[in-house]
């Protein structure tokens, strides 16, 4: 069965692991496993919504995953990355950098999401939203990618 | 991060954009080097928008280092072996 890199950083956004929760069961529903890649603290607040591993059942440490997709110790053929500061925008451009074969799906959210968003130079698909209680502004867009992604994987 | 705790090094600036860090670095640094994401830099890979510059300052690396919550870090490193890898396999920016 495909993987799915869903690849996030710090959790002070409420939308965030409800949002991974989201994409971790319509990549399931498509027959494509979901892994997430974080740290400690939004891993936790993930693993604290979902304790049975209904929707995600792998879990990485962020950093390492980094690491290993630098070495090529691992690869995704999609990596999902939610984005609402300059750090997770960082760590997305590096993840593209360093996995250029990977179809990327940025997921702008938070205050500063279109600023954020203007400001990705890599290739891939990039969303955005302003939100940090509602995800329903996102959520048809974030459905329209997801559907085309898990095609071309 | 564990490798760098073995290290002597200092924090410069912190929870900086990273576009500020490339400024910092050129204000510190005659000597630069761009260098790719997920370059090594004290056994872990550099994470970075590019273009990502290092700087070496009295034979000691300048560098970023950034964490998911509190942004990136610019530090001043004493690794030796750094810097010959950084020589060795960056770009130099003028």
């Amino acid at each position: 069965m495909a993987e799915a890199l869903i690849f996030i950083g710090c959790p002070q956004i409420p939308v965030q692991a409800p949002l991974v929760l989201y994409i971790a069961d319509f990549l399931k529903d498509a027959g494509v496993t979901p892994v997430v890649a974080a740290n400690p603290s939004a891993k936790q607040l993930v693993r604290t919504s979902d304790p049975k591993g209904y929707y995600v059942s792998e879990y990485r440490d962020l950093d390492r995953t980094v690491n290993d997709l630098a070495d090529g110790k691992v690869s995704y053929p999609l990596i999902i990355s939610l984005i609402h500061n300059d750090a997770g925008l960082a760590y997305t451009a590096t993840a593209a950098a360093v996995s250029p074969a990977s179809t990327m799906i940025s997921v702008f959210f938070g205050e500063h999401a279109y600023d954020l968003s203007e400001e990705a130079e890599y290739p891939g698909e990039k969303i955005a939203a302003p939100m940090t209680h509602n995800t329903r502004p996102i959520l048809a867009n974030l459905d329209e990618v997801l559907e085309w992604a898990v095609l071309k994987i | 991060m564990g490798c760098l705790e073995n290290l002597n090094y200092e924090i410069l600036a912190k929870n900086c954009s990273f576009k500020e860090t490339r400024d910092i670095v050129k204000r510190m640094c005659k000597e630069r080097y761009e260098i790719p994401p997920g370059f090594k830099i004290v056994g872990k890979g550099v994470v970075g928008i590019p273009p990502i510059h290092v700087g070496i300052r009295e034979e000691k690396l300048v560098c970023t280092y950034t964490k998911p919550c509190h942004g990136t870090f610019v530090i001043l490193v004493d690794s030796p072996e750094d810097i010959e890898q950084v020589r060795k396999n960056g770009k130099p920016v003028k």
